[in-house]
């Protein structure tokens, strides 16, 4: 049903877990984002970008969900932390330690600025195509991939004079 | 080092440098150990955020087959609204043809006539009392026409098509003549 787009369920998977931060909502956000797919398929003229509109269908869906949600918060105050990590193994404890500290340095940035660096960094998409998803401007998107590699750099700093003392850029 | 140059580093990792901007700022590199620094760091972080994002937070289990399951039920109850949409516009279809000779049937072909007179019942034939004289048509003397009675359903109503005669015709245009161009008779003296 989902056919040619079971590629994408990982990635749409990873981008609803940065725009909701828990793994219980990215689940539900994907699900909707190919249902909404299927029913919508006709709107997708260019197989070759259905990656980004699978993208955009999403951030849609969070948005709509944040907006409804907002009131309820409100009332009932904020929402306990429900992060839960898929466990991990065979994997070194060093590298488990660096991607943990990696994403603890990326929880430590804003919503948009996780969402940013998710699009840019980990999915190699333009600033203009991040913009499209995101629904904003391309100059926030500039502003918010500069702030946030300024804090992933100063989060890990520590961690990359330990692994390259002296700095590789100096080589 | 920092100079003007160090400002393009956020254009450059993000790339959205224009090309001569790339080539100035890459010619910088060369004499600017922060910015390679920079670069470099960044370029592990990225790649450290790549991979941290690949493995902790993978898709559960079975997220796939939720999806297609969910999605197999839209399909298959699309098809089951478009299936009662197709049968129930078909019938539709066939009760329109069945029912069209019996709702649209021509009127048989009969004697040409007024068509009112064809809904109204048969009248009666009243007789002419003071208070409801039959009305009676009179021509002024001298009148020549010609009157056709014209076939009625109403046995109380009596239609003429009436016809001016050749003589009548021109009398009524010598009236409407001028009176220079009428023509005088010539009187013998």
């Amino acid at each position: 049903m989902i056919g040619d787009w079971d590629e994408h369920v990982p990635r749409v998977y990873q981008f609803a877990h940065r725009l909701s931060g828990n793994s219980h909502d990215a689940e539900d956000i994907t699900q909707e984002t190919f249902l909404r797919a299927l029913r919508g398929r006709s709107s997708l003229r260019n197989p070759g970008t259905a990656r980004v509109w699978l993208f955009r269908i999403a951030a849609n869906i969070w948005r709509d969900w944040t907006r409804r949600r907002r009131h309820v918060v409100a009332r009932a105050g904020p929402l306990s932390d429900q992060r839960s990590e898929p466990a991990m193994t065979e994997r070194t404890l060093v590298a488990q330690e660096d991607l943990t500290r990696a994403m603890t340095a990326m929880k430590e940035l804003s919503a948009r600025q996780q969402q940013v660096v998710f699009l840019i960094v980990c999915e190699s998409l333009s600033v203009a195509q991040a913009a499209e998803i995101l629904n904003c401007t391309t100059d926030a998107v500039k502003m918010n991939l500069s702030l946030a590699r300024r804090k992933l750099r100063t989060a890990l700093r520590d961690l990359y004079e330990e692994l390259f003392p002296g700095g590789q850029g100096r080589r | 080092m920092n100079t003007r140059a160090c400002e393009h580093l956020d254009g450059y990792l993000g790339g959205w440098l224009d090309p001569n901007e790339s080539t100035v700022f890459e010619a910088h590199l060369a004499d600017c150990s922060a910015c390679r620094d920079a670069i470099a760091e960044s370029g592990w972080i990225d790649k450290l955020v790549r991979n941290a994002t690949n493995q902790l937070t993978n898709a559960p289990d079975g997220l796939v087959e939720r999806i297609k399951r969910a999605n197999r039920k839209v399909v298959v109850r699309r098809r089951l609204i478009w299936s009662l949409v197709s049968v129930s516009a078909a019938a539709a279809i066939v009760l329109t043809v069945s029912m069209w000779p019996a709702t649209n049937r021509p009127a048989a072909p009969g004697p040409p006539g007024p068509l009112a007179a064809q809904d109204t019942p048969t009248p009666t034939l009243v007789e002419a009392t003071a208070a409801r004289p039959l009305v009676r048509v009179t021509f002024q003397p001298r009148s020549s026409v010609i009157a056709l009675p014209v076939e009625t359903k109403n046995v109380n109503v009596s239609v003429f098509w009436v016809y001016p005669t050749i003589g009548e015709r021109k009398q009524a245009n010598s009236e409407s003549m001028p009176r220079s161009s009428r023509v005088e008779p010539r009187s013998n003296t």
